[in-house]
């Protein structure tokens, strides 16, 4: 009988102290956590996810020459406007960025700062690139790049596929039919060195700060012109002109800020991924 | 009574005092994780100290403004710097991914201090050339290129180009130990 009343004791016992330590966690738990904290934690992982969309979208121009032809006077007048980004990417036409390195392995890109982008970033190898700072039109010609003319470096590379982007250095302080005429030379030149198949691009828009400084004469106004007399020349031969600018322009028709470097002009890494894209897009 | 009582004390005690030291227990492996986290925290933050070449490029990015710089893995290291592979221990370098302005930070802990000398004539090619490139470029940008842009520290040899190579270097010389 003892044995029993003690037993019994014993699991009132155990039980109290268990029902004790279960309240004293609940207690713990609820006082460590305040109930609203999932509430305010819920938007931060939707802002992340918001945000990391530029990444790997862009708007999709609506034509790849028309555009050019754009008055720049358009748009002298908008406001600038941070939303500016998300209003061209939250167009319901939209290209994903994917590109296949290996796609370009044969191809050769000439061009300027912008263009040793494409290497610098890793996104093709140095032997793909044939470009430096300060590259124009009336210099690439005779430039030498690591020992390297454009002549020598097309007979040892043999291309498949010449990309060509010049121009951004000189616009605005060149005229832009004698540019014009020195990227012809250019093309014929390449033309007459091996088959490979010609692409020239557009050369890209700047900001609408780069636009309005008076830090160089590099405008939309200028760039259009060059670009409208380019791909009216490049119409003449068997090279092939692609509009790459209006792949950059956003709905005020500036460079679009998400793409820009610091100065306005230059591109962010993301950018040439778009463009590869975008080439492979064009070309395949 | 008396007897249940002191029965009661018998089993309760020596229930309560395993169930103490089963809490005491809970606790004291919580404060060995705590422990054993702070002392990965410590041996981590020893390795920074020490100098591990990515920590101090790291560190020079989050003190000192860069543009969008682009990091040169092992894969592309040869392109840029003609060290020899063999003698590096181990690096980290990062270079203006636009081809803007000329920054460029490189860090490389050699395995010898013997082949830092060999390495430092090769990062200051690297300088004239890309002072050559900039020059008539981004002449604004020419102040980046100054007495600082390799420095060297024991093992260690960096190349630093970049708005505060002051900075930079102070940085360098801190970590690279």
């Amino acid at each position: 009988m003892i044995f029993l009343n003690l037993t019994i004791i014993l699991l009132i016992c155990i039980v109290i102290f268990f029902t004790y330590n279960v309240i004293k966690g609940d207690s713990e738990e609820s006082s460590s956590v305040p109930p609203f904290t999932a509430v305010t934690s819920a938007p931060e992982t939707q802002a992340t996810t918001v945000t990391s969309a530029p990444d790997t979208t862009i708007s999709a121009p609506s034509s790849t020459v028309e555009s050019l032809s754009s008055d720049s006077s358009d748009t002298s007048d908008s406001s600038e406007n941070p939303e500016t980004s998300q209003s061209a990417e939250s167009d319901s036409d939209i290209i994903s960025v994917d590109f296949d390195k290996e796609y370009f392995s044969t191809s050769l890109f000439i061009g300027d700062s912008i263009t040793t982008g494409l290497s610098l970033y890793g996104f093709l190898d140095a032997d793909n690139v044939f470009a430096t700072q300060g590259l124009a039109p009336s210099t690439v010609l005779t430039a030498e790049i690591d020992g390297m003319t454009f002549e020598s470096k097309i007979a040892s590379f043999k291309p498949k596929r010449v990309f060509i982007m010049l121009g951004t250095n000189s616009v605005g302080y060149g005229e832009a039919e004698d540019l014009v005429s020195s990227l012809r030379t250019l093309v014929d030149d390449i033309s007459g060195l091996c088959n490979s198949e010609i692409y020239v691009l557009s050369i890209p828009p700047v900001t609408r700060a780069a636009d309005l400084s008076n830090e160089n004469y590099l405008t939309i106004e200028a760039i259009t012109e060059y670009n409208n007399l380019l791909k009216e020349e490049i119409g003449k031969t068997d090279a092939k002109f692609i509009d790459f600018y209006s792949v950059l322009v956003n709905s005020e028709g500036y460079f679009n800020e998400d793409y820009a470097e610091m100065d306005g002009i230059h591109f962010m890494g993301k950018t040439y991924q778009v463009m590869l894209s975008f080439l492979q897009k064009q070309t395949s | 009574m008396k007897k249940v009582t002191k029965l009661l004390s018998a089993v309760l005690i020596p229930a309560i005092i395993l169930s103490l030291s089963a809490c005491s227990s809970n606790s004291t492996s919580s404060s060995s994780t705590a422990s054993e986290t702070s002392s990965v925290a410590s041996e981590q933050s020893s390795e920074a100290a020490a100098g591990a070449p990515a920590d101090i490029t790291a560190k020079m990015q989050a003190d000192i403004k860069f543009p969008s710089m682009a990091e040169i893995g092992s894969d592309r290291m040869s392109t840029y710097y003609e060290i020899d592979a063999d003698k590096i221990d181990s690096f980290s370098a990062f270079i203006c991914g636009s081809g803007a302005v000329p920054d460029e930070i490189a860090v490389f802990k050699m395995k010898s201090e013997q082949d830092v000398e060999a390495a430092k004539s090769v990062l200051l090619a690297r300088v004239d050339n890309q002072k050559a490139t900039f020059e008539s470029y981004t002449p604004d940008e020419m102040y980046k290129f100054d007495d600082k842009n390799v420095v060297t520290n024991g093992q260690y040899v960096a190349l630093i180009i970049c708005a505060d190579n002051s900075a930079a270097t102070d940085i360098f010389n801190s970590m690279a130990k």
